[in-house]
């Protein structure tokens, strides 16, 4: 690896940082928008299918 | 701007504008990153460290525009009551508060081996560190009202009051005496960095835009997904509701 000199450990952390809050923040996107769209996908498959399940009830 | 007023036409929007924007980011990022460890030669002052200014000077203007862009939705929301205005500032609130996060450590770790201090009761360093707690405020607010629509009105409102921090950051260094550096990149009489350093620098900067748009465009799109599932559980309960208030035949 290149030779930062006797300040090497502080760059290294500084771009440690920088690569943990991004990494975060691209995880945080993208779990939670998984998670939102399996929920919303999970609602509407629902209600698909209770609407049918539900006039049988209605009717009686 | 009424035409992405529209959630759906939003997403579809914004879902061909994210493979760009992420393009982008990794492009400028490569290059970015090429350029600050292989082309910037070290500062004749700081040596090496000047390396850490191609993260720390970015993500110090990403924290202020993002604030800015807080500010601009908050208005918009206020004023025009733009269906996408509070999408849009509460998107943005958390990815702001990161950056201001990263702004404030990636300065410690530089202010170490250059002032001999991890931090300083400094005007600047004070001042992103209020804007810090600006960011967990606003976000802290929003979680503290249920109610939606008031929680997005007392945010904008707090947002807009806030924007009075950006003026004192931007000029702290030059109304006091401060151990921060005065500006030397966005100053009258153009920058007083040499290229060889600045280049690097803009290209890093333009890889963190390029990086704020596209998770901001991810956030808006997971927040119009989270209000999507709650219009439609509330409309379940509300249509079971009116099904059991039905008189039985």
């Amino acid at each position: 690896m290149f030779d930062l000199g006797p300040h090497a450990p502080f760059i290294w952390a500084a771009y440690g940082a920088a690569a943990m809050v991004i990494g975060g923040l691209i995880t945080w996107v993208i779990l939670d928008g998984r998670a939102l769209r399996e929920t919303l996908a999970r609602l509407e498959s629902e209600g698909g299918r209770r609407r049918p399940v539900a006039k049988p009830e209605n009717g009686n | 701007m009424q035409r992405f007023a529209n959630p759906n036409k939003f997403m579809a929007f914004s879902a061909t504008l994210m493979p760009w924007l992420v393009g982008a980011t990794v492009l400028f990022f490569l290059a970015g990153l090429y350029s600050s460890f292989f082309v910037a030669p070290p500062d004749y002052q700081q040596g090496e460290t000047v390396r850490i200014m191609f993260v720390h000077v970015p993500s110090a203007w990403l924290a202020m525009m993002c604030y800015g862009v807080i500010a601009l939705s908050s208005f918009v929301l206020l004023v025009w009551r733009h269906p996408l205005a509070d999408v849009s500032a509460k998107a943005a609130a958390p990815i702001g508060a990161a950056f201001t996060l990263l702004a404030l450590v990636t300065g410690s770790l530089w202010g170490r081996p250059m002032w001999g201090a991890y931090w300083v009761w400094d005007a600047r360093l004070t001042s992103v560190l209020i804007l810090f707690f600006l960011y967990i405020g606003l976000i802290a607010l929003r979680r503290a009202v249920d109610d939606e629509a008031l929680a997005a009105r007392l945010t904008a409102i707090l947002a807009l009051v806030g924007t009075v921090i950006l003026p004192i950051i931007k000029f702290s260094v030059e109304w006091w005496h401060t151990l921060h550096q005065p500006s030397s990149v966005l100053k009258i009489g153009g920058p007083a960095v040499h290229s060889s350093i600045l280049w690097p620098l803009l290209v890093m900067a333009v890889a963190f835009i390029c990086l704020f748009l596209t998770l901001h465009l991810a956030a808006m799109r997971n927040e119009i997904l989270r209000r999507k599932i709650a219009a439609t559980r509330i409309m379940r309960v509300e249509r079971a509701a009116a099904h059991q208030a039905q008189p039985a035949e």
